[in-house]
């Protein structure tokens, strides 16, 4: 009788420790791993830029254009420059983002074949961006762009 | 008689009293005895080192890597500095930097050896499977330093490696996306991934490697070494000290080697990360290439075989190798098929290696550059890459970064007389500019290569002024003495670019002269001190080069050069061919001063600083 007692009381024991411990763990691993992976939830925000002036977009070309990308990166705010390559068509204008659809290189803009190759895997897109040749499953993403005040301006996130 | 203590027993007895006051507060004397007299199987020899030989290598790596963050701040703003820092301006810095960044490259090797041994001779066979699992586990740990450590010194190479490397993982079905934005930590690689990755690599993996090698270690004596797949006859010699001193040895010789490589193989520095940058050519480092080579061959929508199921299939199959190789003989004839097809993978991973790292560019192999400009513009080209011009400019990635990038020049909106100007008088346009003046090229060449400089990053050969209102307005050349740390790197035009230029730059001239102080104190030797010290002035060394405080700083300071202990031939060497003596250098080569001038040139060198 008191040998049944004491096993039930050891089994009870044994239930707090893997309570109290599993409470305990469970106190550090949730905040450690949300902070953690918080940035892997970040939402996508775009900000307006000005590109350039539309008197320096030549009509019928595709014109690379370095900007200035100001969306900060956690604590840093630094600006960072970003290619963007601008085709212009009268008054249509299409605005490529330079990062390969592949693994992320940036591509670049050939004017003497009309074709953008991305100097990574080789991978190649025509002047419409889609993809033609290589390893890129995607053509280039296409930025959302406006004009204001005889200004190109673009939508990058 | 008087009782004579010989000297020699009472130390022992000393020793023997310490060691068994140890012994009673710690009572480890007989699990160290125990493994140092492990009995080793017959037959176990040079083949068996390769295990210590990699611990050795990772304790030298955790040895200098804390040496090393001493040192370094990862942030986005001073990461580069202080890796350049450290390497140019900490007395051994860049030998300590250079053990820690070749002695990743060894510890593949040797680890790929050691799982090569083990994978033929079939060591992985009960018991021992989870020696084998851990060390596969090792080994994925060792490729995630590898793949976390490569982003820290934040140059080209670096982030842009880590750009394709999180893209990698975000191929990944399903979780890919918030796996590659947690590696990143955001959307892009920037100042949360390299803290990121600096805390993976100092933290986390370190934890992790020591807990899983110490987890291998106590498994491999608990099963003892599996030795040669066939039990020999003979006598069992322990594991110390007999085993010990091969792993000894080669320990000695390993580590000469890296050290060799430290000393005299400088580490690149390549130009700091630049996302705007379209035509720096990312390779990997060559234990990555052959996946690289790899990804090219796989047509739009496959990427997902190279990025995730092939790396994931050979890396599982290595896991469970114990299960899929079940039979109970270790002798390789009874495992024809498995060392079949892990010989055809080793074939076929050196074989890619091998394309990846002969391959050219896709803009050349489309047979297309930049240049798509008027013939002025390219007679200008041809200027550019003969005078020597990619030793300190940029154009795509392709140059040094001593002076500016001069990608998008043509984007300044400087006028064609402005560009005439600097090129003959660059500080008269660019006060402060250490660029030497090239009037010597002549008016019609020097107009020329003003055009092609204003050409550069124009499309369509036309030339419309100022593109881009964010993009930096039409400032004067900074002058990069002002900041030395970033702009004075050393780094080297894109490796793998074979068109990267190095012409010899006659047209340099000297804008201060080299004091003659240390003329006097010649050493024996072939050239004439007097005469080199003219030369040196003369063929403007002083723009790269300071001499007791006097000239630039972007090659190292000469000032002790006398006192390096260099040969004469290793100096006439480094000056006809720089790259030939400090692979990675940017220095040009100065071999059209002639034998004689190199000479002079070489003797004055080798007296400066000598006592
Ligand atoms: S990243 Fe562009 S082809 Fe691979």
């Amino acid at each position: 009788m008191a040998n049944q007692a004491e096993h039930s009381r050891r089994s009870f024991l044994k239930r707090v420790v893997e309570f109290a411990y599993g409470i305990v763990g469970l106190f550090v691993a949730i905040p450690a791993a949300v902070t953690a992976l918080a940035p892997a939830a970040t939402r996508r925000k775009f900000i307006w830029i000005a590109v350039a002036k539309l008197t320096d977009l030549p009509d019928g070309q595709t014109t690379r254009v370095v900007i200035a990308d100001k969306n900060p990166q956690g604590w840093y705010t630094v600006p960072r420059e970003k290619v963007i390559f601008v085709k212009r068509n009268g008054n249509r204008f299409t605005v490529f983002s330079s990062t390969c659809s592949h693994l992320g290189c940036n591509v670049n803009w050939y004017p003497a074949i009309n074709e953008f190759i991305c100097p990574c895997h080789g991978g190649v897109y025509n002047a419409d961006g889609k993809n033609i040749a290589g390893p890129p499953p995607l053509p280039l993403t296409r930025l959302q762009n406006r004009i204001k005040n005889n200004t190109l301006m673009v939508a990058v996130s | 008689m008087a009782a004579i203590k010989d000297p020699q027993e009472e130390n022992v007895s000393l020793r023997q009293t310490v060691a068994q006051w140890l012994e009673e507060r710690i009572g480890a004397s007989h699990f160290i005895k125990e493994n140092l007299d492990e009995p080793m199987p017959v037959g176990v020899g040079w083949l068996y080192t390769l295990g210590s030989c990699l611990l050795t290598v990772l304790i030298v790596q955790m040895i200098t890597g804390i040496i090393l963050a001493l040192y370094y701040a990862p942030t986005p703003d001073h990461a580069y500095d202080s890796v350049y820092y450290i390497t140019q301006h900490v007395l051994l810095g860049g030998i300590v930097r250079g053990i820690h960044h070749y002695g990743a490259s060894v510890i593949i090797i040797i680890m790929g050896l050691h799982v090569l041994r083990s994978f033929y001779t079939g060591a992985y066979k009960k018991p021992r499977e989870l020696t084998w699992m851990i060390g596969v586990l090792i080994m994925a740990v060792i490729f995630g330093f590898a793949f976390t450590g490569y982003l820290l010194p934040w140059d080209m190479k670096a982030y842009w490696a880590t750009v394709v490397g999180t893209h990698i993982a975000g191929t990944m079905p399903f979780i890919g996306k918030y796996l590659e934005r947690a590696l990143d930590g955001g959307r892009s690689v920037g100042a949360l991934t390299l803290t990121r990755f600096y805390a993976i690599h100092v933290l986390v993996l370190p934890a992790l490697l020591i807990a899983l090698t110490a987890a291998h270690l106590y498994m491999v004596r608990h099963h003892h070494i599996a030795g040669p797949p066939t039990v020999r006859e003979g006598q069992r010699k322990p594991f110390y000290p007999d085993q010990v001193a091969k792993d000894a040895i080669v320990a000695l010789l390993v580590i000469g080697i890296l050290l060799g490589f430290a000393a005299f193989v400088k580490v690149k520095l390549d130009a700091v990360a630049d996302p705007a940058n379209a035509t720096f050519r990312p390779t990997p480092e060559w234990y990555y290439m052959s996946l690289y080579q790899f990804l090219k061959y796989l047509p739009s929508g496959y990427e997902i075989i190279g990025t995730l199921i092939v790396p994931g299939v050979i890396g599982l199959a290595l896991f469970l190798l114990p299960w899929l190789d079940r039979g109970p003989s270790r002798m390789p004839k009874d495992r024809k098929a498995v060392l079949g097809i892990g010989t055809a993978i080793v074939i076929a991973v050196g074989v890619l290696t091998y394309l990846g790292m002969t391959s050219i560019s896709p803009a050349a192999q489309h047979g297309v550059t930049l240049a798509n400009a008027s013939p002025l513009a390219q007679k200008g080209e041809q200027l550019y890459n003969q005078s020597g011009c990619s030793s300190c400019h940029m154009i795509n990635g392709q140059g040094a970064t001593v002076g500016p990038d001069l990608s998008n020049e043509g984007k300044k909106g400087r006028s064609l007389q402005w560009q005439i100007q600097h090129l003959m008088n660059p500080p008269s346009v660019s006060p402060g500019s250490i660029m030497p003046s090239f009037q010597k090229l002549g008016p019609d060449n020097i107009k020329a290569l003003a055009t092609f400089v204003n050409s550069l990053g124009v499309k369509g050969g036309a030339a419309p002024p100022a593109a881009a209102p964010t993009a930096p307005p039409a400032a004067p050349t900074p002058a990069p003495a002002i900041k030395p740390a970033t702009t004075s790197a050393k780094p080297t035009p894109s490796s793998i670019t074979p068109s990267a230029k190095k012409a010899p730059s006659a047209s340099t001239t000297a804008p201060g002269k080299p004091k003659a102080k240390s003329v006097a104190k010649s050493i024996a030797s072939i050239g004439n001190v007097q005469a080199g010290a003219k030369v040196f002035a003369e063929s403007g060394c002083s723009s790269c080069h300071m001499i007791d405080g006097k000239g630039g700083t972007f090659g190292p300071n000469l000032t002790k050069e006398g006192t390096h202990g260099r040969s004469m031939s290793w100096q006439i060497a480094h000056l006809m061919d720089p790259q030939s003596k400090s692979p990675g250098s940017i220095m040009p080569s100065f071999k059209k001063l002639g034998s004689k001038k190199i000479h002079d040139l070489a003797t004055f060198l080798n007296s400066l600083g000598s006592k």
